[in-house]
């Protein structure tokens, strides 16, 4: 939990960012293989 | 209303890549014509004969113009009739040229069937009083085996055919 003097400013989100970033990643990977396995049969 | 860099970044990536399915499936379905299999077009169970598709002599692959084929089938507890062979016998293979393009037909008699040709996207729910549709390309060479992915009882596991595309 982020102190109650800390602002949102210099909340620390790098950690957040790279999480997010992971999971949308393998989200396109996993939709766009999929559709072109749709495509391919 | 502020928002963090960050935020705004996985905003940005999220929204970005919902519209991008969207815009990808909505040209699929109004450009590319991929659409379900029931069209809403009904057939008395009791009679499937009465369409002419499915009278007992039109069962099976019919070739309609150069590389263009349809497959009228009944489906049944526990079997699908793909029409018979010259010697009478019950016709178990479906069998089309590579790249041709194929309609595939289907009703039931009785209860809930699947018509699925695993290894292809030929995959049907065959629900009693409606008439399935599926036209697919057969870009792939091999043989398919047809089976029954819906339960429909206790000979479920015997309702299969074969697909061979040479």
């Amino acid at each position: 939990m982020a102190s109650a003097k800390q602002t949102k400013e210099d909340a620390n989100l790098k950690g957040t960012l790279i999480m997010v970033m992971i999971l949308g990643v393998i989200i396109l990977v996993f939709w766009f293989g999929i559709y072109g396995l749709f495509l391919s049969r | 209303m502020h928002l963090h860099k960050y935020e705004k970044v996985w905003l940005v990536f999220g929204l970005g890549s919902l519209a991008l399915f969207l815009i990808i499936i909505g040209f699929a379905a109004f450009w590319k014509g991929t659409h379900p299999q029931s069209h809403i077009e009904t057939i008395d169970p009791q009679n499937v004969e009465a369409n002419e598709a499915f009278q007992p002599e039109n069962l099976g692959l019919t070739e309609v113009a150069e590389g263009k084929y349809v497959v009228n089938m009944v489906a049944s507890a526990f079997n699908y009739d793909f029409g018979k062979e010259e010697d009478g016998s019950a016709t178990k293979t479906i069998r089309v040229p590579k790249g041709s393009t194929v309609l595939f037909q289907i009703t039931s008699k009785d209860v809930v069937h699947g018509f699925q040709v695993a290894g292809t996207n030929v995959n049907m729910m065959v629900e009693p009083g409606h008439i399935s549709r599926f036209e697919a390309v057969m870009k792939n060479n091999g043989e398919f085996t047809v089976v029954c992915n819906e339960y429909c009882g206790i000979g479920h596991h015997l309702m299969f055919g074969t697909v061979e595309v040479y």
